[in-house]
Parts: structure tokens; sequence; C-alpha cells
């Protein structure tokens, strides 16, 4: 057994200087509290020094090189030991008591939730953390999006209440979702962010004026969580992708936070956004697995984002300190920080961080972070007396130790869980041995005693005593074992106990130390090939990532097309031998007859085809974490722009396609969805890069089956709409509503009151104030006729009706109020309401005014837009040039882009695409895409880009290879084993077509770095389609 | 005046949609036909100018430019004038749930997903409605023969039908029964990884179930292996169990598995345990297959590419990595054809089979071979080769005239015969063109007086 793990902490219960306002029981403790520390290597950023520490009453009363050491100290000799400030936790989430009862109308927002009130911390917790070095923990909620005021606490026993140095921190927000009910989706849940945030202001203002003139203003009803929070405080918003911290920024600057960043472990993605963030960053040290590459068919399915992750992850504080980043540490999200926290602090500093800044993370930064600068974080005079007492640098050495850790004048004593150090040569006598034994003693739990020429024998130890069973005939008293139990006086060197033989004899031993064991053990070697000074560069990250810095500098160039067949999907019709020339992104001239100027890169076309960029008028890739916030009826408050996810490899594939813009739109779980954002495929930009700024603001409604649930299990009949009778009178209603809002908000602003912003009704009042238009998801024919209808009376505008499969029915009634439709090519039958869906659609409605387009609606459709168009010839024998339009310029019309992309005219955007044959044949592939004159997707580099992957990935797999080998932990499978326990069984089973639920289909939330698949499976259910 | 104009068009539309609505199947001619002047892509060899002449149900003789018909023995035929025209064999989907389903979503029309996980015994045909409006929607485009498969969730999920997509009954459509046994087979994820705990658990869960599941196909197996043993020693047992008495003709290798997989390990453990059952297997999706190449060529494996319309399953993969599939295994020497996603929401769009080889040709598959990939090469891994996939003397009269190479979508399906009768080509969709083209026409009139 090993020695168990002993902790002494020396029970002193005294007032600290606090005010004490319970009577005591029993006898008064008055244990003397003052206290030196004297001998140790002082350690501070600045320097290091041998010094000694008085502390008084909890706090630290002087310290330095020469002070005095007050007579009535107790004195504690650290020589040789390392003193430094106690170390902070700066966030640790934590599940909390229950009981809270949320007082606002969604259960997720909970800011009037103090942690103190319902901390859930046992000893055993606390224990752990102070043997870690930790002091102070801030205390946050572990659930919630608005989880609650957080806490900060001292790691001290000690009545109730004196642990709390502070129980109003700051508030803590999660973007999380899909906690049940609103909302479902990373973009809802920013929309309620929104919407609190607002509301709490509000709520403020209108409680004060209320007070101050209770004739002009209603007295609100009182709300405890909009009561509470106060937008001057703190804010902590945990992360949990390297978008986030985006999301953070664009806050923070709209409601002017004073907002933290809880980071998660892929800081180093992101530098840029952080430094112009400058929020407080606190950064955990969550490295990921060694990657399980023993396989190489299993191998494969690691992602070369996931491997460089492996890679990167410990550098990552490196480069936050090279950037001038400030940060501190936490322990959070480390499975189990006591194995692991100092190991990956050492890491982090082998891989070049500085020490010095990493001892700022742990006490001077978070002190700052947690506004206790003047109490915490530091060794002066005044301050709390927090102070870890260590063997060893902890930042450097595997085998530094923490001995103490004092908490406000505490000390617990950290005996580790080590054996005591008896490792040596021994002496052992007993009555009757003249000349006595030699055994030696090696390091380690389970040990194993030499006894110079005779066999080794074992021993183990039990709790603080080494057990040992020499042979009885070493005694010459049996042939068995003898059963030896010794303890130890470690100051004298010298051990003693009692010995039982085979026979039962039994006798008292002792045993005196000769020597140490002299042979150093190897030290644990360096891992060589882990500690490269990277610089990531490549965003996103993985494969196909692209240098940012080689892009920006061939904006300006000046790029010839020439001699190709030019598809200008404009007023100049196809040009044999054209040529285009494009400057500083834009096309500058299209003609069949140019001459390169001077200085002009040229691209001969000989044999090729040129056409626009395409343009994909319904799009749900680069979208994640929920394409729906389909918990309500009406979310047209929700932002796609919110989630935009720049590192979805769809982007490039598409380009590889030809696709250079697409509207990316919410889901049909609902009839008025969330708001859309039309992006270009910036392949490598965040998320902002990739936004078509100055593209019409637009919003996503829906009608038919899957907004009345048709298709979502027999159970789902309560939700108001359940039929296309109650979609229309919901819309109806909310306009109403928004009219009414409008009025209100207008008669506020005159008397100068305030009113409570509403971002629903904002959103429904831009649509019918004509500043956003309607992408109407639709299929049958008498809902679409009731939409027109609809607009019609509320004079708002219809940029689309998407997928408008019955559009050829009634395409008279969409053309008359200027609607474009927006359709498959040839899909039907895959639900009740498409089954009189025809390919002739399209050709019928742009024959009968209606601008058309053909989408995709799948991530797989988008990479082969030009063979969709081609269907426009096959069913209803439109010309080639004008069956192009259909993914061109009148996706374009129908988004308001027509000024900017869609065709290849003079002042457009360069949006370009070269192809190696006819652009509507299914033989034909894209060799170039251009954005903005800016070459995304080259079908020659696209060789390059692959070759570097391979590179990549080989290294990458080849040194995890090496370091799971050299660590021998050769993975060993339990499938054998599972195999044998396995019992067939041959029961009947229930039938397995389950359709796809709501509920299931919402959790389907893509994570960055996803493999890009689409997401067929919600089709017929309204996710999507 | 004009009304009588229209009421005149009105009743050439009625005449048409009467006919057309029935999409009635047809009866064999009473003549031989005669297809004369066109361009004729045999897929097994070159394609030539010249004359095909079919009589009854199958191909009669090929006459090769400047060969041609004997003018004096015209009259004795019908002659289909190809002048400008292609004619190819008809193309055959190898992997589709035609039949089977009509609606996905609406569970009163899907009969492709059997309860249980062992249900070898379920055959495709008996449950294949004639009259559902995909197969003439499908046809219209070339297809003019599906795979109806069924589906699983659990791991043997029936027997396909090879289908012809005309017929009164499907008796009548059938055109070869017990093509394959279809088997879904299990992954056992790998690797075993989580970001966190949960995660880590959860891998561990599907892995066992994965493993038992393995389990099971190789139980099942060895159970209907004694159970056919048992039967032959008569005095051992009477007692017929549907499942297992189903599968004899797997057992003895006249019918082989297909094995629904993608991914390598998958394929390779389906490969190996076929190779250790020695039953005949195929494979189909086998997104991985080009990974398995030796492996599928050492035991002669052939694949149902489905589809080559994909993305790459893995994020760093190459982007065209589905689309050269079929070309790595034409290098390879792999047998293979193409198919389309084949899933239930599939079905209605079984026509865009041509544009599924287009893409592998795109991609650097020499175009003949794209051609065969949807004609010759399913006929001959469906079993079929003698009678179907090419223009050949002998072989069923099934064949599609176009106006062009039928794998461009510009180019459109003029006429179609199978086993010589004409087929028509209106359908649900032409139907409602028209008659909203009418819609159209009137509202123009109204407008205009």
């Amino acid at each position: 057994m090993k020695l168990s793990l002993v902790l002494f902490f020396l029970l002193l219960s005294w007032s600290l200087g606090q005010v004490n306002v319970s009577p005591v029981e029993g006898i008064n403790k008055k244990n003397p509290h003052i206290h030196a520390l004297v001998g140790g290597v002082i350690v501070t950023p600045e320097k290091e020094y041998e010094g000694s520490i008085v502390i008084r009453n909890g706090l630290i009363d002087s310290v330095g090189e020469e002070i005095k050491i007050p007579e009535d100290a107790r004195v504690w000799d650290v020589t040789g030991k390392r003193i430094y400030p106690g170390f902070i936790e700066s966030c640790m989430e934590t599940a909390l008591a229950e009981g809270f009862e949320p007082a606002h109308w969604n259960s997720n927002v909970m800011p009037d939730r103090k942690v103190s009130s319902y901390l859930n911390l046992d000893d055993e917790k606390y224990e752990s953390m102070r043997r870690i070095g930790f002091c102070v923990i801030h205390v946050v909620a572990d659930k919630g999006i608005f989880r609650g005021e957080s806490s900060t606490i001292l790691l001290r026993e000690g009545k109730e209440g004196e642990q709390i140095l502070s129980s109003d921190t700051g508030q803590v927000l999660d973007f999380d979702h899909g906690l049940g009910g609103y909302p479902s989706s990373l973009m809802g849940s920013l929309a309620l962010v929104r919407q609190v945030l607002s509301d709490s202001k509000w709520y403020q203002v209108l409680s004060k004026k209320s007070t101050s003139s209770p004739s002009l203003i209603k007295r609100p009803s009182y709300n405890r969580a909009l009561k509470s929070l106060d937008h001057g405080g703190r804010f902590f918003f945990i992360t949990r992708d390297e978008l986030d911290y985006d999301r953070i920024h664009s806050l923070k600057s709209e409601f002017g936070l004073n907002a933290s960043v809880v980071g998660n472990g892929r800081e180093y993605r992101r530098l840029d956004v952080l430094k112009k963030t400058r929020a407080p960053l606190i950064v955990p040290l969550n490295f990921p697995d060694l990657p399980s590459v023993d396989d190489p068919v299993g191998a494969m399915d690691y992602s070369l984002e996931e491997l460089q992750h492996w890679e990167f992850a410990p550098s990552s504080l490196a480069y936050l300190a090279k950037e001038g980043i400030e940060f501190s540490l936490t322990s959070n999200k480390t499975e189990n920080p006591e194995a692991e926290f100092w190991d990956r602090v050492r890491t982090a500093v082998k891989r070049g961080l500085d020490p010095r800044i990493a001892l700022k993370a742990l006490t001077t930064i978070p002190a700052n972070y947690l506004g206790m600068e003047s109490r915490l974080g530091e060794l002066r005079e005044g301050v709390i007396a927090n102070i870890v007492v260590t063997e060893g640098d902890i930042f450097r050495h595997k085998d530094s130790k923490i001995k103490a850790t004092w908490v406000e004048g505490v000390p617990y004593l950290n005996d580790s869980d080590e054996t005591p150090d008896v490792e040596g040569q021994w002496e052992i006598t007993f009555p009757g041995n003249d000349k006595p034994f030699r055994w030696e003693i090696p390091k380690g739990k389970k040990v194993k005693i030499k006894s110079g020429d005779d066999e080794d024998f074992p021993a183990h130890w039990k709790n603080d005593r080494l057990l040992l069973f020499p042979p009885s005939k070493l005694f010459g008293d049996g042939q068995g074992v003898t059963r030896m139990s010794a303890s130890f006086n470690l100051e004298e060197g010298s051990m003693n106990g009692i010995a039982v033989t085979e026979t039962g004899k039994t006798f008292w031993w002792n045993a005196k130390k000769v020597s140490k064991i002299s042979d150093d053990k190897p030290k644990n070697k360096e891992i060589k090939g882990l500690l490269p000074e990277l610089k990531f560069s490549h965003y996103p990250a993985g494969a196909y990532g692209v240098k940012r810095v080689k892009r920006v500098k061939r904006v300006s160039d000046k790029v010839l097309f020439k001699n190709g067949t030019v598809w200008t999907s404009g007023p100049l019709g196809v040009i044999k031998k054209g040529s285009v020339l494009i400057e500083g992104g834009k096309i500058k001239e299209v003609s069949n007859s140019l001459v390169a100027p001077e200085g002009v890169r040229v691209i001969d076309l000989e044999g090729k085809h040129l056409t626009p960029g395409l343009i994909d008028c319904h799009s749900h890739s680069a979208i994640s974490r929920g394409v729906n916030e389909g918990t309500h009826s009406v979310t047209v408050e929700v932002r796609i722009s919110d989630s935009i996810d720049p590192t979805d490899i769809s982007l490039y594939r598409q380009l590889g396609g030809g696709l250079t813009t697409a509207n990316l739109l919410h889901g049909s779980a609902n009839p008025m969805g969330g708001q859309n954002q039309v992006i270009k495929l910036r392949w490598g930009s965040g998320p902002e890069g990739l936004k078509f700024n100055g593209a019409k603001p637009g919003v996503k409604f829906a009608l038919g089956e899957n907004v009345k649930q048709s298709n979502w299990g027999d159970n789902k009949t309560t939700r108001y709409p359940q039929t296309r009778m109650g979609v229309e009178q919901i819309m109806k209603d909310s306009f109403i509503a928004a009219r009414e809002y409008e009025s209100e908000k207008q008669n506020a602003a005159k008397k100068n009151l305030p009113h409570r912003k509403d971002y629903r009704k904002e959103a429904l009042l831009e649509i019918l104030n004509g500043e956003r238009i309607v992408h109407i998801h639709s299929y049958r024919q008498d809902e679409i006729l009731m939409f027109v209808r609809l607009a019609q009376e509320f004079g708002f505008t219809v940029g689309t009706f998407q997928h408008v499969l019955e559009g050829y029915k009634v395409a008279d009634a969409i053309a008359e109020i200027g609607a474009g439709g927006s359709t498959f090519s040839d899909w039907w039958a895959y639900k009740f309401e498409v089954y009189d869906a025809i390919p002739f659609n399209g050709a019928l409605m742009q024959e009968m005014g209606v601008i058309t387009s053909f989408n995709s609606d799948s991530s797989e459709l988008a990479c082969r837009m030009n063979v969709e168009a081609a269907k426009a010839v096959k069913y209803g024998g439109m010309s080639e040039p004008e069956a192009l339009k259909f993914v061109t310029i009148n996706p374009a019309i129908q988004l308001r882009i027509d000024e900017r992309v869609g065709s290849i005219e003079q002042g457009k955007d360069a949006d370009l695409v070269i192809w190696n044959g006819p652009p509507l044949s299914t033989y034909s592939k894209a060799e170039q895409t251009w954005i903005d004159g800016i070459k995304y997707f080259d079908i020659n580099s696209d060789e390059e880009l692959r070759q570097s992957t391979k590179t990549e990935r080989n290294r990458l797999i080849n040194i995890v290879m090496n370091e799971s080998l050299s660590n021998g932990s050769g993975e060993k499978s339990k499938s054998q084993e599972d195999q044998e326990n396995e019992k067939i069984t041959f029961k009947k089973q229930l039938p397995r077509w389950i359709p796809i639920t709501q509920s299931q289909c919402s959790t389907i939330f893509r994570k960055l770095y996803h493999n890009g698949q689409s997401l067929h499976t919600c089709t017929t259910n309204g996710c999507c389609k | 005046m004009r009304s009588t104009i229209y009421i005149f068009l009105l009743s050439i539309f009625s005449f048409i949609s009467l006919e057309a609505n029935e999409n009635l199947p047809s009866t064999l001619p009473n003549k031989p036909i005669l297809f004369r002047g066109g361009t004729i892509h045999p897929v097994s060899s070159e394609a030539f100018k010249g004359d095909l002449l079919i009589e009854g149900s199958v191909i009669k003789s090929l006459f090769k430019a400047p060969k041609s018909f004997p003018k004096e023995k015209v009259p004795s035929v019908q002659v289909v004038e190809c002048k400008g025209l292609h004619l190819y064999p008809g193309m055959i989907s190898a992997n589709s749930v035609l039949g089977l389903t009509e609606i996905r979503a609406v569970r009163a029309t899907r009969d492709m997903i059997e309860a249980g996980d062992i249900n070898p015994n379920v055959r495709a045909e008996v449950a294949v409605n004639p009259d559902s409006e995909l197969f003439p929607v499908t046809r219209s485009n070339g297809v003019l023969h599906a795979l109806s498969v069924p589906q699983g969730n659990g791991l043997i999920s029936g027997k396909s039908a090879l289908m012809s997509l005309d017929g009164w009954t499907w008796e009548e459509m059938v055109i070869k029964s017990s093509v394959g046994m279809h088997m879904k087979w299990p992954l056992v994820p790998s690797p075993e990884r989580g970001a966190n705990k949960k995660q880590k658990e959860e891998i561990q869960k599907r892995k066992k179930a994965a493993i038992s599941k393995l389990k099971k196909i190789k139980e099942s197996f060895l159970r209907a292996r004694a159970y056919h043993k048992a039967k032959q020693d008569k005095g051992r047992s009477d007692k017929i169990d549907l499942r297992w008495d189903s599968m004899g003709p797997v057992l003895k290798g006249d019918v082989p598995i297909y094995v629904h997989v993608n991914k390598l390990s998958g394929i390779r453990s389906a490969v190996n345990f076929a190779v250790e059952q020695n039953i005949r297997i195929v494979i189909v999706g086998g997104a991985d297959a080009w990974r398995t190449i030796p492996l599928l060529k050492k035991h002669s494996v052939p694949v149902v590419i489905s589809p080559v319309n994909a993305l790459p399953s893995r994020r760093w993969e190459e982007y065209d990595t589905p689309m050269v599939n079929p070309l790595k295994l034409y290098q390879g020497g792999v047998q293979f054809c193409i198919a389309g996603p084949g899933g239930s929401m599939d079905a209605p769009h079984e026509r865009n089979l041509p544009y599924e080889a287009a893409r592998a040709a795109a991609y650097g598959l020499p175009k003949d071979e794209a051609l065969r990939s949807v004609t010759l090469y399913p006929a001959n891994i469906l079993g079929v080769g003698d009678r179907l996939g090419s223009l050949e003397i002998g072989k069923d009269a099934t064949l599609i005239v176009c106006t062009n190479d039928p794998l461009e979508v510009t180019s459109n399906v003029e006429m179609a015969y199978i086993k010589g009768k004409p087929i028509g080509l209106s359908n649900k969709q032409t139907r409602l063109y028209e008659k909203y083209k009418v819609k159209y026409r009137q509202l123009r009139e109204k407008n205009k007086g």
C-alpha cells in the first residue's frame, strides 16, 4: 500500500481581526497567529532574493532581506525552499447547490443567482486545490447563459462566510444553447444575451425615473433578474470555440461592457482578435491527449487540424506572451488538475513561456482581473498572507514539490503523496545478531529490498509505515517469511519496529541509515522534436488553410484574362475570344480586343471559358452551432451573422466548383426564422472577412409542412401553428404587434420616456419599413399566393420565394410583387408538399417574369451549380447563356447585390471563374476562382496544398508515434476482452425507423472544423429544406 | 375565332394527356423495328453510324455504314428515322430505393426498411409499386432499369431485385430476383478519441455495440450453415426458419452479399469476412475503395461506387476525392460501376444517374468508361451482362435514342425501348408542365382581350 496522502493542517481558529458577530460557545480559542518564514528564497516576477516574511493576524506584516523577526513569532525554517505569493485560480466552474428559482422568463437567465449562496464545495476539493498551490479561487457556476454572480473565496477552513472574499466578483455568461427551449442555437443564445443586457439597462433607467417622477412613469413590476444585472460590473464570458472571441468583442463594444474572456485553449489561432479586444483573458491548460495514430487506418480519421492542435496547444501561452497579450491561468477544463496542472505549466515554459510571466498569470494578473489587487497576488506588507512554499522551482523542475500552502496566515503543510525519503543503505540490528545486515531501500512506493548476497525480498508501504517481508531463515527461525514493520525517525536517520518470524518468534529491531544511494537515476529525458518555435500563420487551421499575409498584397494587381470564351451574364452576352482586365479588385474592361497594358499579368484562356463567380441563393454552409432557432414560432431577432463559421471546409470545396457568393439562411423550422447573411467565399478570412458588406439585409420565413411540424413525429401537435391557416395568422399577428410597438416607441420618444427595445419587433419593423427583405421558404401554390397577399397587405418586400416548387402554378402572382424565385433544379417527391414539383419550374417562372435562380441548400450541390444551371436548358429549353444566369446575375438581383456581382461588366467586383470547358457541360471543371481580384482557388496551387497537407500530416504523425513509443504507452486494446464477454442476443426488436424529430435535429450542432458533410438527414424535417 | 383555336389546342392537349396520363405499359410491335441512320453506341465497342434492327424483344442485327439494312426488306419493318440522333443501351441504376418508396416523408409510402437486424428473407420485388410516379420520371431520362434495394438500420436488410421500369405488375417488371443479399456493415470506431470523459465513454459504448454486431453477423452465418446441414440430414430437422432458409444461395455462392460500406476499415473487414465464409461479395458505397485496391483485386471484389457526387469524408482529403475514386479503380483494374447515392431521399432523383458518371469523367475517367459505368458495368456486376448493358446482337432490345451524349445534361432522350417495347416518356411532371402552360396561355389571352 502506498503511504496515504497525509495532509496536516493546524486547526488554528482565530479571529484574524475579522469582526465576529456570533457568540462563542465553549472555551475561547486564542492560538498564536504570528509566524515568521525565515531563510527562503522569495520569488517575485521582478526578482528572487533570500529573505524572510512575517505574518501577523492573517496579513503580511513585513517582508524583506533583513527584517526583524518579532520575539513572539513562531519561526519556520524554510532554508533552501522557494516562497511564492499564493496562487489564484482565475475561474473554476463548479456545480452549485440546488434551490435557486429563476426570476426571468427564460430559466437560463440567472444574473440574480449569487454563487456564494449556493456554494457546494467539499473539503476534499479545497484540499486538492491547496495541494496545487491555490490559495484563492474564483468560483463560477457551471450552467446557464447568464450563470449568475461569481464569488472569490479563500481556501481555508472557517466559519461560514469567513472564506468569502467577494460575493459579487462578476457576472458570468456563456453562449450555451440546447439546454431545453429557447435558445436552441448559438445565434439564439447571442440574441437572448443582447435582449437581456438591453432589458436590464432599460429596467434600471425606468426604475429610477419612476421613483423620481411617479406621476409620469408607471412603476415597473419588480424583476429580480434585471435588477441585479449591473452594467458597470465585471463580465466573464465563457468561450467554447475560437470564434467566441469575436462575439465577445462585438458585445463588448455594443454594450460598453467590462468583459473578460475565459479561453478554451485555442487562443493561438486568433491572436489578432484577442489583441484587438484587449479584454482580460483567462486561459485553461487543456492540452489535447496524445492522438492515437498507431493504427494507420484509424489515424486517417484524425484531421490535420486535430494533429496540429496537439502540437500547438502547449505553445499557445508562449504565443500570447510574445504578442504582449496579458493573461491569467486556470486549471479549469483539465480533467485532473492535481496531476496535470504543473506539468502543463512547465510544458508551456519549455515551449518558450517566460516563467516570470507564468508567475504573474497565477498571482498579480488574476488579482487584478478579480478586482483584488490591493489584497492578493503579491508578497508585500498589508496583503492577505497567502504564500506557497516549494522545494525547487515549481515552474521549471519536474521534481519540484509544494511543501506548504499558507492561506490567510494559516499553514497547510503538504507532506505530499511521496514516501518518506528513506532510500539508501540501512544497517539492521536485532537482539542476538553480532553482524548487522545491510539492506538497501530503493526509491518509490513499491519497494524491493536488496539484502546483499541473499535474495531480494518484498516490502511495501502501509500508511506511514514500511512493511518488510524477509525470509525467516535470515533470523534462523523457519523457512517462511518474517513480518517486519518499521517506523522512522528521519531527523535521526533511524527506524525501528517489531518483527514476527514464521514460528511466531517476536522481537524488536533497529536500523540506522548508513548512506544514500549514490548513483543518480537518469533524469527524465527531454522530449525531442516537441519544442519547435512555430508561428501559427495559417487560417483556418488544418488542411487547405491560407497564409493570410500573402494574399493582401495581390489586391492591387492588374490582371488580363485574354482569349477565352467569356460568358458575361450581362449585356455583352457571350464573347468568343474575349478578354477581361481587372484592377484593384474590380473589372476594368471587357472586350474582344484588349491589348495588355504594360506591367500587367496576363492569363491566357486559349480554349477555356470565363464566367462570373457563381452565386448560391440558399446555403447553410459556414454556420456553426445550429442553423435553426426553431424553439419559438417567431425568432426574427436571431442573426446568422453571429454564427458564421469561416473554418467550414465546404467553403474551399465550393470554391473548387466556382462558387463565390452564398446566401446563408436560417432553417425552416418556424414561420418567422432568423436574419440571413450574404457572404463571399473569402476562404482564409475570419467571420467578418466573409461578410458581403452592402448586401441588403434579409430574413428567412417559412411556410408549409416544416413550420407546422408535419414530419416531426406524431406527438408534435401543440405548437402554434399546426395548419397553413395558422401560419398566415401568426404572421399577421406578428406584423400587427410590430406596428403597435412602433407607435408605442414613437410616443415614448415624443415624451422622452424610456422605452424597452424589443429586438424581435425591431426586426419585424425593419421588414415592414423596407429595410429588410424576406426570403420565404414555400412549396405549395396556396401558401405562395397567401404570402403574396400578405406582402401586399403589409407592404413588405419579398426578396425571394425559396424552393417555391409550385411557383410555376402561380408565377403570375409572384411576378406581380416583383419577388424572385430561388428554386431547386429538379428536386421533388421527398415529402408530400413537393409531389407536384417539376423541373420545368425554373424556366416557366422565368418566362412568366419572375427573376429565377437555382440554389443548392446543400454543401455538396453547391460544388456543382454550373451543372444545375444546365437543367434549365434541358427542362424548359432555355438558351445556355440564359440558363447560366440562374446561378449568376439572377441570384445577384434577388439578393440586391447585382450592382456588385453576378455578371462580367465594367466596374463590378472581379469575381471570376475559369473553366476548362463550356460552363454548363457536365465534363467541365473549374480551374481558378477569383474574388475581388484575388485568386482563392487554383487547381495548381490546390495540388501544392495537397502535398503540404500530406507532408504535414506525416510529420505530425511521426512525432506523435515517437512520443507514444517513448512513453511506452502503446495502446492496449480491451477489445479482446470485450469480445469474450459479449453475448449474442437475437431478441425481438422494435422497428428502427424513427423520424428525426426537431429535438434531434437541433442537437446537430456543427462545431468548428467539422468534416464538411451536408446535413441531408434534416431535409424533410424542417432543419434545412 | 380565337376561342375555337383555343378549344382545338385544348383538345390536342387533353388527347395527349389522356394517353400519357396512364403511362400505359406498352405492347410489342407486330413488326421488327429498324432504327435507321443514327449513331450507334454499342458501348461494348466503338461507336459507328448505321442501322439497328430489333425483332421481338431482342436486338436482331447491326449495320455499320456504309453497310445498311437491305432496302428491299424495308416494307417488312417499322422504320424509326434516327438521323442526327444517338442510340445507347438503357442505363441501369445499381443502387436505388425505387419502387419501395414514393414520398419518403410520408410513412405510409415507405416500404424499404423492415424491422429487426436480420432480414435475409425479405425480397424487394414484392413491395414494388408498378404505378409509382417515380418510374416514368426516371425512365424519361434514359434510366430504364433499377436495382430495388431494401434499406436497413440493422445488419442484413434483405434481397434486392433488378426491375425494368415498365410493366403492369411487379412480376412483369422483374429482370432478376435475388440479385444480392444486402448488408449494412458495422464500423468499429477508430481512433478511440474524445475531447472529454463523456465522449470517451460514448465511443467505448459505440465500439462495444459495433463489435457485438460483427459477432452477430458471423453468428448468423454460422447458424444458417448449421441449419442447412441439419436440413440436408433429413432425420435431424424439418423445421423451417425463413431467415436461414433464404440464406442458402448466399452460402453456396450463387447470390453475393452486397455490403453497403464506405470506410476503409469496414471494406477490409467485410471482404475478409466474405473470404473467410467463402461467399461472393460486392461493395456498395465504397468511398474508400480506392484505398483498398490490392485487396479488392486479389479477391475479385466488384464495387458499386455510390455516389460520385459526394463530399470527401475526411476534412483533410482532396476536394475531388469522391470524383477520382472511379478513375483510381479503373486504373487499378478493379471491377466497378457507378450509381447515385441510393438513399431513401434519392429515389425521385435516380434520373440523374448519368451525371454521376459524367462527374467522374470530368475528373479524369475516360468518357467511354464513364458511359460503361452506368450501362454495361452495372449489368455485369448485377449478373445480367448477357442480356443488358450494351447494344449487341441477341441482347435485350432495351435502348434509348438521344439528341446527344446522354451524360450531358443538355442532351435529351427522344425515345426509349424496353425489351422491344416503346416506352412513353411523358410523366407526372410533363403533364403538370403542359397543364400550367395552358393556364398562362389563358392568362395572356385574357390580358390581350
